[in-house]
């Protein structure tokens, strides 16, 4: 045979890709036909050029988003991405791009303006509007989002866009809003039980409650959650947290939801005081921004074309259940890789730890200070010999619970998803990590760090400051090498492998080189967050090997 | 313009109900777009709702206007004054095809406009000639559907019967799906052999160069056709390609370009073709026939001459079909072996 090379395929039909991309991205009222993300033409083009055998692959689109023939649909991640493109094309005006994602091979445009000389950065890849990615990745993991804004900002009508993508009629979504306001009772919120029930029952579970409707429905919005009296808050508090209502005995299961809870001002300009469980319950937290008077054309061609977003929402981009559940699904399936898992690992160890809190290991830790009832501030200054400046733990009073990293790993998974990766990545996290912690790390006001000039101003823009946080941590990180230099994780690695026919002589060495590793650390003055929780770690495989080995001699193996 | 539709008819009364939604997905569709005439746009409308609508169940009034409204907006918005051809061939085929199965329209009224839009579409690009015909199959044959699906294979094999050769793998896979009522017809068969369909169906994948409805005759060569060109007039290739056998392709490539070719009694095509690095030409592909560069071929124990297979530059054969490429064109012979039963 002769050399046989015919071209392979080349990057020529990856640009004609990324130009159809563009092209779709203008102004239509329909969702984009062509891809939603350049970065994975590649693959989707060489999937096209296989197939060269449907007829009914065009501009014409089915109900459900795919090609117009009853078996091919957009799958979940494209219509999530097709949904966001229309929403910010033609629902809600927020030309901002805030989620910043760079394109490794092509520097950002970046530079330094006014007397502060602030930094302001074009991305160089596909970047995204917090106010309407959060959203709708929420829907997407089934979480908890809290819109906060100042009144008119489009809050609660991205929450409504987000029930009429989930399946419901505009009407339906709008009628089910729970409406905070000082007022509000129990029954307001979850339902009545039946008059007639009330005087013919002879027993409690005899009455029938008239649950209210919307406890049934996947999206579930509470509008301004902040004037609802405290007790409605406790019932609320247990359809959130629990997923189920009750009244008089009587409970009502609900399904898995996304939920909205909007706010005008969410730092206690609410009517009551929002209870900190209730807080706590909610997994991401969503700046509604201003408006930028440049889109005001935008505003005049709404108001003469009487142009209600939620009611011409397109069917393209409606998720049914089952795809709402496939998605879902995907994006549990998505893996978050032990480099990236270490990062997060790494920041929140630091967060956590608190030397002078006890004498014991295990109770060094702010919240040993705050259930003592003492002001960490009180201690602070006995912490000695760390670099306050340098410690990222010192700019938090708290550290980060399960629920929070829990959080954390929904929306990550479901960011990589979106942006149709493979697996998270190190952006995703950085990126994710300022929604999801805004309400839950609160910042110490003493600490050191923030009295410098150019740190100010990270009292009072949370999201910069979580991401800075988190950037020190990265910086610590790889000042240490960690993800070359890391014994524990080699030990802890080492201990998964279980303890099944390990002989006493590999114990003994495993044992002699944790208390090494202690050993090293004496000679440091300094201990900071991510030691403490390598020191736990230690000391549990340092309990797990003493166990093994008073075993392995008690039964003389 | 026709006159308007009564207010108090079902079809009015939907019209009501749908109104902010449709003035809605209008407005938002139009903004920016000067080329969409509303007053155009609802001539098209007014006047295709009425005729799809007819005897349409009330309950499923609402889902066929939505349909409708929808991928007439899609026509409107995707196909312009030079597209005029296509978009009439468009709406004669949803005026035609669809009203002619109104229970499917009405069931899934978006998948079924949408599904004749795109394929009449691809139909005008590929084999604009087939146009009319596939949209005479498919009110002849529709309404022996019972399911968009078997609508839809049925306008898969119906493309493929008139020309579009690139069809074949997925109407082939489709055959034997089709009704016994319906897939004899296609190929010229009359219901007397409903009963051997399965069998039809068989010989038809195996067979490239079947024709079911005639007599088999003596088993021999001949050149079919050609395919391919030079670049600069709209072919693939700048000079006489390689041809290789490729598992079951055929794959002609020079330094610029590769395609696949698709060659079949019912046409002959070529589909772009993305080389990968597990690209691995079979040599039996080549010595599956023997050309001695006078014209003469020997393929499958048959021989033909025929002066245009003078100097053969490549060639590669694939069960009964032969491509050759020679050095003076840069259109490559197709032959096949005909007849034989």
């Amino acid at each position: 045979l002769p050399s046989f090379s015919p071209p392979l395929y080349d990057a020529e039909n990856r640009l004609q890709k990324v130009e159809r991309m563009a092209e779709g991205t203008s102004r239509l009222g329909k969702v984009s036909q062509s891809p939603t993300n350049p970065q994975a033409a590649t693959t989707d083009k060489k999937k096209a050029a296989l197939d060269v055998a449907s007829l009914y692959e065009g501009p014409f689109t089915s109900a459900s988003g795919g090609d117009a023939s009853s078996a091919a649909k957009a799958p979940p991640s494209e219509k999530l991405r097709q949904a966001y493109l229309w929403i910010v094309n033609n629902a809600i005006i927020s030309p901002f791009y805030d989620i910043e994602y760079n394109n490794p091979a092509k520097a950002p445009f970046r530079t330094r303006l006014g007397d502060s000389k602030s930094s302001v950065v074009f991305p160089s890849a596909h970047s995204y509007s917090s106010f309407v990615l959060l959203p709708l990745l929420t829907f997407a993991t089934r979480r908890k989002c809290l819109l906060v804004g100042g009144p008119g900002r489009g809050k609660t009508a991205s929450a409504i866009l987000m029930g009429v993508i989930a399946g419901y009629p505009a009407k339906e979504v709008k009628r089910a809003i729970q409406k905070g306001q000082p007022q509000m009772t129990i029954a307001d919120l979850l339902g009545n039980p039946m008059p007639s029930d009330l005087v013919s029952a002879q027993r409690m579970e005899d009455v029938r409650i008239g649950w209210r409707r919307w406890l049934s429905m996947r999206v579930k919005i509470i509008d301004e959650y902040n004037r609802i009296p405290t007790r409605t808050q406790s019932a609320l508090l247990t359809v959130m947290a629990d997923n189920y209502a009750e009244i008089l005995d009587q409970t009502f299961e609900c399904p898995e939801s996304a939920w909205y809870l909007t706010a005008n001002d969410d730092a206690g300009g609410g009517t009551y005081q929002v209870i900190e469980a209730l807080k706590d319950r909610i997994d991401v937290v969503v700046k509604a921004l201003h408006f930028n008077n440049r889109f005001l054309d935008e505003l005049v061609d709404r108001i003469e074309n009487r142009i209600s977003p939620e009611s011409c929402v397109p069917p393209e981009i409606v998720f049914s259940e089952a795809e709402w559940d496939r998605m879902y699904a995907e994006i549990l399936a998505v893996p978050v890789p032990p480099a990236i898992r270490r990062r997060l690992e790494f920041f929140a160890s630091h967060l956590e730890f608190f030397e002078t809190a006890s004498t014991q290991v295990e109770y060094k830790t702010k919240d040993s200070v705050k259930l003592s009832g003492l002001e960490l501030r009180s201690l602070s200054s006995k912490e000695s010999g760390k670099d306050r400046m340098k410690d990222v733990g010192n700019q938090t009073v708290n550290g980060l619970s399960v629920r929070a990293l829990l959080t954390s790993l929904y929306f990550v998974k479901a960011m990589a998803y979106f942006r149709q990766q493979d697996e998270v990545g190190l952006e995703d996290l950085r990126q994710i990590l300022p929604f999801v912690l805004h309400d839950k790390l609160v910042q110490n006001p003493d600490a050191p760090y923030f009295e410098a000039a150019a740190h100010e101003v990270y009292r009072v823009d949370k999201i910069c400051w979580i991401r800075n946080l988190f950037d020190l941590s990265c910086a610590e990180y790889d000042r240490l090498d960690r993800d070359r230099e890391d014994p524990v994780k080699r030990l802890l690695e080492e201990l998964e492998q279980g303890l099944d026919a390990v002989p006493e002589v590999a114990v003994r060495k495993r044992l002699a080189e944790i208390e090494r590793i202690v050993k090293e650390w004496e000679g440091q003055r300094k201990l900071y967050g991510h030691m403490f929780d390598d020191l736990l770690a230690l000391k549990y495989m340092h309990q797990r090997y003493t166990n093994y080995l008073s075993w392995l001699e008690a039964s003389g193996t | 313009m026709s006159a308007p539709v009564a207010t108090d008819s079902p079809l009015g009364r939907s019209l009501a109900r749908l109104r902010a939604e449709l003035n809605g997905q209008f407005a938002v569709a139009a903004r920016g777009r000067r080329e969409l005439d509303p007053e155009r746009f609802l001539a098209d409308f007014s006047s295709l709702v009425r005729e799809l609508s007819e005897g349409c169940d009330a309950a499923a009034l609402d889902q066929l206007v939505r349909g409708v409204f929808r991928q007439l907006l899609t026509l409107h918005l995707k196909l312009g004054p030079a597209d005029a051809l296509a978009r009439d061939a468009v709406l004669g085929a949803w005026r035609f095809a669809a009203s002619a199965v109104p229970a499917l329209l009405a069931s899934a009224p978006q998948e079924l406009l949408g599904a004749l839009g795109n394929a009449i579409l691809r139909l005008s690009r590929v084999k604009p000639e087939a146009v009319r015909p596939f949209v005479s199959t498919l009110v002849e044959l529709g309404s022996r559907c019972p399911s968009l699906e078997t609508y839809l294979d049925l306008g898969t094999v119906a493309a493929w019967r008139l020309g579009h050769t690139l069809l074949r793998d997925a109407a082939v896979a489709r055959l034997a799906a089709l009704p016994d009522a319906i897939g004899p017809l296609l190929f010229g068969l009359d219901a007397s052999q409903a009963a051997a369909w399965s069998e039809v169906a068989a010989r038809l994948a195996a067979d490239p160069w079947l024709d079911p409805a005639a007599p088999a005759g003596p088993p021999r060569l001949a050149v079919v056709g050609a395919v391919g060109g030079f670049v600069g007039f709209g072919g693939p290739f700048l000079k006489p390609p390689t041809i290789v056998k490729h598992g079951d392709m055929l794959v002609a490539f020079d330094e610029e370009r590769a395609v696949r070719i698709v060659a079949d009694r019912f046409g002959l095509a070529t589909a772009a073709f993305a080389a990968t690095r597990d690209f691995a030409p079979d040599a039996a592909g080549k010595s599956a026939a023997r050309l001695d560069g006078r014209g003469n071929v020997a393929f499958q124990g048959l021989s033909l001459a025929d002066p245009r297979l003078l100097e053969p530059v490549s060639w590669a054969a694939v069960g009964s079909t032969l491509v050759v490429s020679v050095k003076h064109s840069l259109r490559v012979l197709v032959i096949a072996r005909l007849g034989g039963g």
